[in-house]
């Protein structure tokens, strides 16, 4: 094979590779600060994913004049069911409308969830790891309620359709924007961690939270924001996923969320760079093992990278052993 | 002297494990108490019933004349007690200004603090952007302390400062303790009578989770026999 055709196929590799590990970022951050704050292990961390993608979908389609009892029998390039007015006809402005709605219901949810169910059980670790678990088939079950169990798409706004050439090979324009939008929450997330009040209060929890409360600090009152944080993270990587997927279905949920599980666990829990430096090899090597080989195989080797981390590392590549207190 | 601080018969439990069976001191304000105590006695325990990260399961602890048992630990702290743990709880994450920003209450209790903290503590001040895990185990020691005089706390738990510390760390400590005490009432955990005895001005024994002998550390000092019997060592 041609030089420049290796290199285009690697960078191309490379860029799915980096889109993939985006999302599984957005998931994975917030599940590793909630872990590492609040020593909750969040298996329904997913299901907010799911949630955001759901959410955003339908706001998509509503705004673009379809009810909401057709969104259901609505495919992706099918769309000649539109009854109700167009509120929105810009798919641009229809889009970061959805993908902000998404985002805030996954805010919402997180604060609804944390407050009612996982706060009277903090000090039943056994009973949390239940009840996450328990919304995860509730939560499935009422998405098809809902939205039935077919998977349900997108379109991608017009601002982002197409294709750039890269070294003579197409690579989708709306990748690109996902690959954007990882980095630009993980930098602002990065800078509220490093520069104000409440990233110092999260960075000292995650290590001693009994020295935190010992300060005078309230971290209870620090937990329903960073599991809303978490939350709304995993609905934003939702909404973006779904154009990216081709469509989303109730059990997308359950398996970024083993992804998720496995990026925290390479990257270190409670460490919010670990979580992208996890994210993305995680990213790469499903990708890279994706095209190589076969789709169980990269999983496969997913697998084998976090049992290798865990017999080496068990801490995680950017995570930190505890301190007392918890 | 009037006492800051009143234990009245509590009991702590860990798990199923009686640890304070009954313990009862008194803390007089504006002095140093020492808790005096063999390893396993129920110094550590004291403290952190008395700070709320342990609650008690029975007895009463007065704290300027108000009841605090069952108060969790940061409505400890915004009552003004502050807390410098025996692992000395520094979070390796963040800077010393960090670490010491953390522990304000109001904002600019560290600016109107400096002066203080870093006429202690000179080193700290060098040290300001340096990361918590790159201190050494004196220095970590001194932030510790310099954290809890941040706020305005009037009550300073310490647990066993000089532990594993050179001796001029330990005489570093040691003397800040002792500029400190007109100014702020401390109950001072320490297995090492000598320092202790330097410092202290009233002292407590505590031996298998109960208190078996207060009074001055002048007194102390005319009874060996008690720190034979109870310390192991003079």
């Amino acid at each position: 094979m041609p030089i420049e055709e290796l290199l285009a196929r690697i960078i191309n590799i490379t860029l799915q590779g980096l889109t993939m590990g985006m999302l599984f970022f957005l998931i994975a951050a917030g599940l590793s600060l909630i872990f590492g704050l609040m020593d909750v292990l969040n298996f329904a961390h997913g299901s907010l994913f799911m949630v955001g993608a759901y959410v955003a979908l339908t706001t998509f389609w509503l705004l673009g004049g379809y009810p909401l009892s057709a969104i259901p029998a609505q495919q992706l390039g099918v769309l000649g069911f539109n009854t109700a007015p167009v509120l929105v006809a810009d798919t641009n402005l229809r889009f970061l409308s959805a993908v902000i709605v998404g985002t805030m219901t996954g805010l919402l949810v997180g604060t609804l969830v944390e407050r009612g169910l996982i706060r009277p059980l903090y000090k039943r670790p056994i009973f949390q790891i239940l009840l996450t678990l328990g919304l995860v088939y509730v939560i499935a079950e009422v998405v098809k309620l809902i939205w039935g169990p077919a998977p349900l798409g997108m379109a991608k706004p017009a601002l982002l359709t197409g294709t750039v050439d890269i070294l003579g090979r197409a690579f989708p324009i709306y990748n690109i924007f996902i690959i954007l939008l990882g980095c630009v929450v993980m930098v602002v997330v990065y800078a509220i961690l490093r520069r104000t009040r409440i990233g110092i209060i999260i960075r000292a929890g995650v290590e001693d939270r009994e020295m935190v409360q010992a300060l005078g600090i309230n971290v209870q009152r620090v937990f329903t924001g960073v599991f809303a944080l978490g939350a709304g993270l995993a609905a934003l990587g939702g909404a973006a996923a779904v154009p990216f997927l081709g469509g989303m279905a109730p059990e997308y949920g359950m398996a970024f969320q083993l992804s998720a599980f496995v990026v925290v666990v390479i990257g270190g829990m409670g460490s919010f760079p670990g979580a992208f430096v996890g994210a993305l090899l995680v990213g790469l090597a499903r990708a890279f093992a994706d095209y190589q080989l076969s789709p169980i195989i990269a999983q496969g080797i997913v697998v084998g990278m976090m049992a290798l981390v865990l017999l080496v590392r068990p801490q995680g590549l950017l995570g930190r052993k505890k301190e007392g207190g918890h | 002297m009037e006492p800051l601080l009143e234990l009245h018969e509590v009991n702590t439990y860990i798990g199923q494990f009686h640890i304070l069976e009954g313990v009862s001191l008194t803390v007089p304000a504006g002095a140093v108490t020492v808790m005096l105590g063999r390893n396993g006695a129920g110094k550590t325990t004291t403290l952190r019933t008395i700070m709320g990260l342990i609650p008690p399961r029975s007895g009463r602890i007065v704290l300027a004349g108000r009841e605090v048992q069952g108060l969790a630990p940061h409505q400890m702290a915004q009552l003004g007690v502050g807390y410098v743990p025996e692992h000395r709880g520094i979070f390796a994450d963040l800077s010393v200004a960090e670490n010491l920003k953390l522990a304000e209450r109001k904002k600019g209790d560290l600016e109107r603090k400096a002066d203080l903290i870093f006429g202690l503590f000179p080193d700290l001040k060098r040290l300001i952007k340096l990361g918590g895990r790159n201190l050494s185990g004196g220095q970590q020691q001194m932030l510790a302390v310099a954290r809890a005089l941040v706020p305005d706390n009037k009550l300073l738990l310490i647990d066993e400062p000089t532990k594993g510390l050179a001796p001029v760390v330990v005489e570093a400590v040691m003397e800040a303790i002792h500029q400190l005490r007109e100014t702020i009432t401390v109950l001072l955990v320490e297995q090492n009578y000598l320092v202790a005895s330097d410092v202290g001005e009233y002292y407590t024994i505590i031996d298998v989770g109960r208190t078996v002998s207060t009074g001055t550390m002048a007194e102390l000092k005319t009874h060996p026999e008690i720190v034979e019997r109870y310390l192991g060592a003079t």
